[in-house]
């Protein structure tokens, strides 16, 4: 879980990016680390094979400035996809503060997501985490692709809860920030109520 | 599930002691500590903030994937890894279940020498992290006040220039 030094004034959170393979984790990640600006971001670090696929994972630290004299940084992962990277995929979820699913919207990946869905609910589930109150947004990702599956259909099928939805492009850059801010938004909303 | 890891300043300040006497008796370049889930906790030695974030995370990840290794081979646990390179060495030892520390030195350095003061050093942080999870147990901050009490919506809406 969250991080916090009272001697340097530092609070520190874990956001990762779940979802199947290739439904463009990596692309939200590479995104934000193009728009933000050099002084505010550490290393990406791409753990991928020769052919861009995550193998184990994407990272890198953000500093998103200060918030009653504390330094906000959130350390943003994503998870390798693909089915046979499980135990990757549990041991990244390890301290998450918060959570960024992201949907594949093509037909043909409709089934993946719910495949990959119900992963993360068992990694959670074995963490002992309580979904229900885990800060948590649903991307939908490449709404720009033909034979992509309605939005209400996707809602229907992978919204959970009442999280928040985010319609997205994330090879065009769109959605990606929003959903970035949706998901620090509701976790330092969730911090602020812990740690009172 | 882990709660929040919250480290004040009384301990932070031993912490860093420990770090410091430890750099300097073993001639090594950087020594820190991160969590098990990649957060850099403390360090001396000469490295930007932003990297020892991305090594830190690099580290955390290879632990868990050494263990995860030790579980199908039914080790209780791998304490400790050690790479080299003609050039740089990484030593990275278990403080706890939650905590590692990691000496980063090159070939004027010895590993002998490392691993008996890490071994030392891993004793006196032990205790240091012993007194902070107590600390945890009684208060979940130092002066009853938590870093964001009082913080609005808009406050954070201020950092996302909104």
């Amino acid at each position: 879980m969250s991080f916090l030094n009272y001697s340097t004034r530092e609070i520190n959170f874990k956001i990762v990016y779940y979802g199947p393979g290739l439904s463009g984790k990596t692309t939200n990640i590479k995104t934000i680390y193009e728009k933000v600006k050099t002084d505010n971001k550490g290393k990406l670090v791409s753990l991928a094979t020769e052919t861009e696929r995550t193998l184990f994972f994407d990272f890198f630290p953000l500093d998103l400035g200060t918030i009653k004299g504390y330094k906000v940084k959130f350390h943003l992962y994503t998870v390798p996809g693909q089915i046979y990277y499980s135990s990757s995929r549990k041991l990244i979820m390890k301290g998450v503060d918060g959570i960024v699913f992201v949907a594949d919207s093509q037909r043909e990946r409709f089934e993946a997501n719910i495949e990959s869905l119900n992963d993360m609910m068992d990694n959670l589930r074995d963490y002992s985490i309580d979904f229900e109150t885990m800060p948590y947004v649903l991307q939908l990702n490449k709404r720009d692709l033909p034979n992509i599956t309605p939005v209400n259909e996707l809602i229907a099928a992978l919204r959970k809860r009442d999280e928040p939805v985010v319609e997205a492009m994330a090879l065009k850059g769109e959605g990606v920030v929003e959903t970035l801010k949706g998901i620090s938004k509701l976790i330092m909303i969730d911090v602020k109520q812990k740690l009172k | 599930m882990q709660e929040n890891f919250i480290i004040y300043n009384e301990e932070y300040v031993l912490i860093k002691e420990i770090l410091k006497t430890l750099k300097a008796n073993t001639r090594a370049e950087i020594v820190f500590i991160t969590d098990s889930e990649g957060h850099c906790i403390a360090s001396t030695g000469e490295m930007e903030d932003s990297h020892l974030n991305s090594i830190s995370s690099l580290i955390a990840g290879s632990m868990a994937a050494v263990n995860g290794i030790g579980q199908m081979l039914k080790v209780e646990k791998f304490t400790t890894i050690l790479t080299e390179s003609t050039d740089k060495n990484l030593h990275i030892s278990l403080i706890n279940d939650r905590t590692m520390l990691i000496v980063i030195f090159d070939n004027s350095s010895n590993l002998g020498i490392i691993r008996f003061r890490v071994k030392s050093a891993i004793q006196d942080l032990e205790k240091v992290f012993i007194t902070i999870n107590e600390k945890l147990k009684v208060s979940a901050n130092e002066d009853g006040m938590s870093p964001f009490e009082g913080v609005s919506d808009e406050d954070i809406d201020e950092i996302f220039g909104d």
